[in-house]
């Protein structure tokens, strides 16, 4: 059970290696999901649950600064399964977490209480990606469509559409709902959903955001520390004083190691880190997760944020087994990011 | 002019494989901005478009980024590290490929040198690949632009070192006189140990820079490449990537004399100097070349020396001009050497070395400019805002960004130009295209506080080399000379053919007008000093008298020995040679006219003489005092110690006491004046 | 010479600043500063704070360019606020949260999305309904979509102060945060600040007069009292941070700057109004260098008066931009530069001494279409 005095914790543990969590709309969902927490809401291993039992992945998709600047109205969640609900002509018994990282940790508790449904103790990535359809779920078979989308100003769209073509389908409509959408999607069967889930996370963040946990309990394949420095550049994404470069999505940052071989290490970044060299050897790559940490305050550094002479820590995180399969790799792999290496 | 010189370097040499270095020095990639050595040798060229082609890239390739494998800065460090994995000789990407700061600091890291290009990356590609393939050929076109540029520079040491210091980028060239003392050119081409000579002026701070090298942009690093004598690199351990920042350990390949000297002879075949070229030697086949060129400025230099001895030499006025310049400007130190120079010859060559450091396109000339000026304490900052001329660093320099044109080039440089001839501070301050070198610019520091560095002596160096190209001796051990009119008074029409006569007969040496007669100073050892000194008594019309003075180690303490030169020539008695090292007595009695001792000796030795029929007594007085001891006395008379003993008795007898100093300076000075009749 | 003013609760502590270096320093009696919540400042302390007026001013009232305050709001008295969010219906938990007993809030429809989408059009009635109706003074206004496109707060601003002669209005876009509800705390936390925040500035212009007075920021810099007077909030930490600043500059462990080697103290330019007063008033005696730990031993308001008066003015920007292409982005960069200079100016800096400092551009994240968040700062000198 997840009642109102875990949220913290949980809180806690889905930012120990989230990126892109704007402060803002991270404190939003807190407090929304603590708002909606009147009755604790029951966390189930996907193969407790009966095998027939309908279950729906919530996630959020867009823009989590949009998400703060421009606030839901309480009922996306409901809107969005019923929506799906009425497609399927069947009704959901649990929702799933497509990833656990911030906001998308807190966004399927939010709708299983509002919804009074369980929440399935695991997710579709264990770690996270930015499309929708880069999940297990995808890799072991099923499809994120039909797909129901609700928006802040009472917006709902169901989307019907071949998976490869989701992300692409779904952008220009969340961007005419003014950045953000809480996607309700991979309408699945338990018995299905415990054969393609990474399974127990969300325990495995409840036990993490504990104090004094170490982090990495977060991660449930391992962690591993790449390297501890300074950034000595950024390149390509931000820029300083009078001669500010266009942005570009894709950015580079430079680490430069601060202990042993002193090296160079550049971290390549869209939109989050996918690849991380030292001394032009690639050291870490998607799928697996690169994540800079402050040294100063041992949070996690947004892409966005890096700026130089910041002191961090560049960890990676193990992706899920099926993330490393070639199926996985071509999903949620450097190519899948643009990086043709 | 055309073609490999044999006589200079063998054709092995010519052929050795172009080093990266000299693609971008003078080949292809002129113009390009390099990180790193670039001492590999280029076999080939390769183009890559994609990572996974590095597995099959030969050692020296050198390796063209294009397409996805220049697409941003993880796949240009990709690519270097596969380069360095290949031991590939660079890697060549277009500019902008990456911001150059981070890819800097992992070529330095890698010993990579990395070269960024402006020109379509395909079309460096064949350029690259022609001159790899055909070395001498590319090394041909250097050297026949040289012959070109030389040839317009004309005959000016300043403007010859202009041309070998810019066409021969990398390589610093300074022109030496014999004692290694630099008169011209770059301070670095001596930073090496290049020069065999001994170096008056010191190339502090030098050592352990190596100018040609550009640092990187970041952290502050230093170069981590050593200057010369550096060839290939083995990679490192390739699972940890290479440990520290020094540089990778070398192997040394350099085949060939290098530093590259030739030997610069005026109209007479006299040795005016030297010319040195240092740096880092980046291939086999360099020092080959630079030889080469060398040679090629050999004739103008020779030319320059003649075209100033012969403005010089029927102007009598000129040259004593110079002469005393020197004089007084040796005697009174640096600092006012400097700045009296720097004030009056035009264009002095020390502007021209700023100048022409800043005009390397797309190399670190400010780094260059600063190192080469080695400006000691607290100038340094001064080099930081160009040390960094990494892009976009120079954004804070308004009209700086970039790397200098033609056009900028020619304004610094161009001796003739107004601004140029004002020498390197007016040039610079004023050039907008030309100030690079601005920030860091010696010449301005120069021209805006004369005499605020104690070593530099470069600013005069318009007097010294002129001083060097007349032939005279300006450095090392030196006699000063003295002629004078015995029994008649020179005229001032008199000087020029004084003038003339003592120079041809010296083989080059300065004449000023002295008191009475006419002084000057040669390198010449005293005795062959004094012998020429000889033949010009005999040659000039008039009588003289002449003297030498002692040796003396410099220029500086050239009075000490024109005081003797001036008494032995006192001494000398007409169409004689008197050296001060050799006056004796009889030099210093000859000077004192005979009437006025001979009565007081009369009345001194009247005794002796009287009881010295035959003249003995006296004979052998002479030869006790004068040979100190009975003994060698004996000897130089022929006689027997005996004899002379009992001779002494006699003279005692008469009345002398020999054991008193005073009665045998009396006795030794009256039998000069009477022996000497 | 600068003075550096940090009000303490019973006493106010004045440090002259010759370039860059304490000069002297001395605390005097009375309060400037305003009433903690819920107490009254007592008439006599009020008054001593007026007759301060002889005090530092005529040592060198000629001399002295600006006075800079150094002053913690944090405890100061909040005034009930009326707050305006212009939005979109929301959870009650996501809903502006009203602190003061008799403070109020509404949420009227209106507002814009990142995109520049209105999202509905603007509730005037309702606006101007609720601040007929509400009875406060003190109004904070917060559009959804207002650091995008602030329209709909400036059109709510006007319709408040139609409806409410002399409000005070606090308009969160000023305050440039995304987040809108981040950004509604902020401008109601200014909004409560503002009535106390004008009364310090009022006594201490009153104290000071005729000296160009400012106020310490949090984190660094000044702004000008006008400024001050809209945005206290900007200032709410300003003497913790003026006491950074000033510590960091004092000699002491961490010194980087000598204290005037002259005496210090009443000894040499003691004023002569407080002096009439008897010494024995003053609060704290004027020290010496002599002292270790951080700010050399000096009280804690010397430390803040002084810091205060090494800072110079400084202001910022932040918006989000929409650009597509350089060409757009150069243009939203040139008129957040204009605006961070203009703002500079406002706050206090002298026109020909405003400059750019620093300038941030970051993408969005999952916004495609070219939504950059733009931050600059401005600087300048006092005049």
């Amino acid at each position: 059970m997840i009642g109102r005095e875990d949220l913290p914790v949980l809180a806690a543990g889905s930012r120990l290696f989230a990126t892109g969590a704007a402060e803002s709309s991270f404190q939003l969902a807190v407090d929304w999901a603590g708002a909606v927490l009147d009755t604790p809401v029951e966390l189930v291993a996907a193969g407790d649950l009966p095998p027939g039992t309908l279950c729906v992945a919530v996630s959020l998709v867009g823009s989590t600064t949009a998400l703060g600047e421009q606030l839901p109205e309480g009922q996306e969640p409901a809107r969005a399964v019923r929506a799906l609900e009425r497609r399927l002509g069947r009704r959901a018994g649990a929702v799933v977490a497509l990833n656990l990282a911030a906001e998308n940790a807190l966004l399927p508790l939010i709708a299983a209480a509002s919804l009074g449904l369980p929440l399935v103790d695991g997710d579709g990535s264990g770690r996270v990606f930015p499309l929708v359809e880069q999940t297990t779920y995808t890799l072991g078979g099923v499809s994120s469509t039909p797909l129901a989308l609700a928006g802040p100003s009472g917006e709902l769209v169901l989307l019907e559409t071949a998976p490869d073509r989701v992300e692409e389908t779904l952008r220009p409509v969340v961007l005419s709902f003014g950045g953000w959408g809480l996607a309700v999607c991979y309408p699945m069967e338990a018995a299905e959903l415990a054969r393609v889930l990474v399974p127990g996370t969300v325990s495995l963040l409840l036990e993490a955001g504990r104090p004094g946990a170490p982090r990495s309990v977060a991660a449930p394949y391992g962690v591993r520390r790449l390297c501890e420095g300074r950034i000595v550049a950024v390149e390509g994404s931000s820029g300083h004083g009078a001669d500010v470069t266009l942005p570009s999505a894709p950015s580079s940052i430079v680490v430069e190691e601060s202990e042993g071989l002193g090296r160079l290490v550049r971290l390549e970044a869209h939109n989050e880190i996918v690849l991380a060299l030292a001394d032009g050897a690639a050291v870490a790559m998607a799928p697996d997760q690169i994540c800079m940490i402050s040294s100063a305050d041992g949070v996690v550094v947004d892409v966005d944020k890096a700026s130089p002479g910041m002191r961090v820590e560049v960890l990676v995180l193990r992706a899920a087994p099926a993330w490393h399969t070639e199926q996985g790799s071509a999903l949620g792999g450097l190519r899948a990011f643009g990086v043709p290496l | 002019m055309s073609g490999p010189r044999g006589a200079v370097g063998g054709a092995a040499e010519w052929e050795a494989p172009i080093t990266v270095a000299e693609l971008v020095n003078g080949g292809p990639l002129a113009g390009a901005r390099m990180y790193g050595a670039g001492e590999s040798p280029v076999h080939q060229v390769r183009i890559v478009d994609e990572l996974a082609v590095f597995s099959s890239v030969a050692p020296h390739t050198a390796v063209v980024l294009i397409g996805a494998a220049a697409s941003g800065g993880w796949a240009v460090e990709m690519a270097m590290r596969r380069a360095w994995e290949q031991a590939a000789a660079c890697v060549i990407a277009p500019v902008g490929a990456v911001g150059a700061g981070s890819s800097a600091v992992l070529s330095d890291r890698l010993g990579i040198t990395l070269v960024f290009v402006t020109a379509d990356p395909l079309v460096t590609a064949v350029e690259v690949a022609s001159a790899a393939a055909r070395p001498a050929a590319a090394r041909t076109q250097l050297v026949a632009r040289c012959a070109t540029r030389l040839a317009e520079a004309g005959a000016s040491a300043r403007r010859v070192l202009g041309v070998l210091n810019t066409e021969l980028p990398g390589t610093s060239v300074a022109f030496v006189d014999e004692t290694g003392t630099r008169l011209a050119g770059r301070a670095a081409a001596l930073s090496s140990g290049a020069a065999s000579g001994g170096t008056a002026v010191p190339a502090s701070g030098l050592a352990g820079r190596d100018p040609a090298v550009p640092a990187s942009g970041l952290g502050g690093r230093g170069p981590a490449v050593h200057p010369a004598g550096l060839e290939g690199r083995g990679p490192a351990v390739p699972s940890s990537g290479p440990a520290g920042r020094g540089p990778v350990a070398q192997s040394s390949g350099i085949v060939g004399a290098w530093p590259a000297e030739v030997v610069v002879r005026g109209p007479a075949g006299e040795v005016l100097g030297r010319l040195v070229a240092g740096g880092p030697a980046r291939s086999a086949g360099w020092p080959s070349v630079v030889r080469t060129v060398l040679e090629l400025a050999v004739a103008p230099l020779a030319a320059w020396a003649a075209t100033e001895r012969l403005a010089a030499a029927g102007d009598f006025a000129l040259q004593s001009a110079l002469a005393e310049r020197l004089l007084s400007e040796a005697a009174s130190g640096s600092e006012n050497l400097e700045d009296a120079a720097g004030s009056e010859v035009p264009g002095s060559l020390g502007g021209l070395e700023a100048s022409d450091a800043s005009d390397v396109p797309g190399n670190l000339g400010g780094l260059r400019d600063s190192a080469a000026s080695d400006v000691p304490g607290d100038l340094g900052r001064y080099d930081d805002p160009d040390g960094s001329e990494v892009p976009g660093d120079l954004g804070g320099f308004d009209g700086c960004d970039g790397p200098v044109g033609p056009d900028g080039f020619d304004g610094a440089e161009g001796s003739e130009s107004p601004a140029g001839s004002k020498g390197g501070s007016g040039a610079r301050l004023s050039g907008g295209a030309g100030a690079l070198g601005a920030p860091s610019g010696s010449g301005r520091l120069r021209g805006g506080r004369p005499g605020r560095r104690a070593d530099d002596r470069r600013a005069g160096e318009g007097v010294w080399a002129r001083a060097v190209a007349l032939g005279w001796a300006v450095r090392g051990p030196v006699s000063a000379f003295m002629v004078r009119p015995s029994g008649w008074t020179a005229d001032r029409q008199d000087s020029p053919r004084a003038g003339e006569v003592i120079a041809a007969t010296l083989g080059g040496a300065p004449v000023v007008r002295r008191g009475d007669g006419w002084a000057g100073w040669s390198a010449l050892e005293p005795g062959e000093l004094a012998e020429r000194l000889g033949a010009c008594l005999r040659a000039l019309p008039w009588p003289c008298a002449a003297g030498v003075g002692t040796p003396v180690t410099g220029l500086r303490a050239v009075g000490e020995s024109l005081l003797g030169a001036e008494a032995a020539a006192f001494l000398a008695g007409s169409g004689r040679v008197a050296r001060s090292d050799r006056l004796g007595p009889a030099e210093l009695l000859a000077a004192i006219p005979g009437g006025v001792l001979r009565a007081p000796a009369t009345v001194v030795l009247r005794p002796l003489m009287a009881a010295d029929r035959e003249g003995t007594l006296l004979e052998t007085l002479g030869a006790v005092l004068s040979e100190g001891g009975a003994v060698r006395a004996a000897e130089r008379l022929g006689v027997h110690r005996n004899t002379v003993t009992a001779r002494l008795e006699r003279i005692k007898e008469v009345g002398y006491d020999l054991d008193d100093p005073a009665t045998r300076l009396a006795l030794h000075l009256a039998w000069h004046v009477i022996s000497k009749g | 010479m600068i003075l550096g003013v940090a009000p303490g609760r019973s006493s106010t502590t004045v440090a002259v600043v010759r370039h860059g270096v304490l000069a002297w320093w001395r605390a005097y009696d009375g309060a400037l500063l305003p009433a903690r919540d819920g107490e009254s400042l007592p008439a006599s302390a009020r008054a001593s704070a007026g007759s301060l007026g002889n005090g530092p001013a005529e040592a060198d009232l000629g001399e002295v360019r600006a006075a800079c305050v150094a002053v913690d709001l944090d405890d100061v008295r909040a005034a009930p606020v009326a707050a305006i969010r212009v939005g979109g219906p929301c959870p009650p938990a996501l809903g502006p949260q009203v602190t003061h007993p008799r403070g109020l809030a509404t949420i009227v429809r209106g507002g814009h999305s990142l995109t520049r989408r209105p999202l509905a059009p603007l509730d005037a009635a309702a606006v101007r309904a609720f601040a007929a109706g509400c009875g406060l003074a003190d109004f904070a206004v917060t559009a959804t979509g207002s650091p995008v496109l602030a329209d709909h707060e400036l059109a709510v601003a006007e319709l408040i102060a139609a409806e409410v002669p002399g409000a005070r209005i606090t308009l969160s876009y000023e305050f440039g945060r995304p987040g809108l509800r981040e950004r509604e705390r902020q401008a109601m936390l200014n909004a409560a600040l503002r009535p106390e925040a004008e009364r310090l500035a009022d006594a201490a212009a009153s104290w000071l007069e005729g000296i160009p007075l400012y106020f310490a920021r949090s984190g660094e810099g000044l702004v000008s009292a006008h400024y001050f007077r809209r945005y206290p909030l900007i200032c709410r930490e300003g003497a913790t941070a003026a006491a950074l600043h000033g510590a960091h500059a004092l000699p002491g462990p961490h010194s980087g700057r000598a204290v005037s080697p002259g005496p210090m103290g009443k000894t040499e330019a003691a004023p002569t109004g407080p002096a009439d007063r008897g010494r024995g008033s003053v609060a704290v005696s004027p020290g010496s260098v002599a002292g270790a730990g951080e700010g050399g031993g000096f009280p804690p308001d010397v430390v803040a008066a002084f810091g205060a008066a090494l800072a110079g003015p400084l202001a910022e920007v932040e918006r989000i931009v929409q650009a597509r292409g350089r060409a757009e982005l150069d243009r939203a960069l040139a008129d957040a530069r204009d605006e961070a200079l203009t703002r500079v100016v406002s706050a206090g800096a002298a026109p020909g001494s405003a400059r750019i400092g620093e300038v941030t551009v970051n993408p969005l994240s999952y916004l495609p279409d070219g939504l950059y968040r733009v931050r600059v700062t401005a600087a300048g000198t006092t005049p």
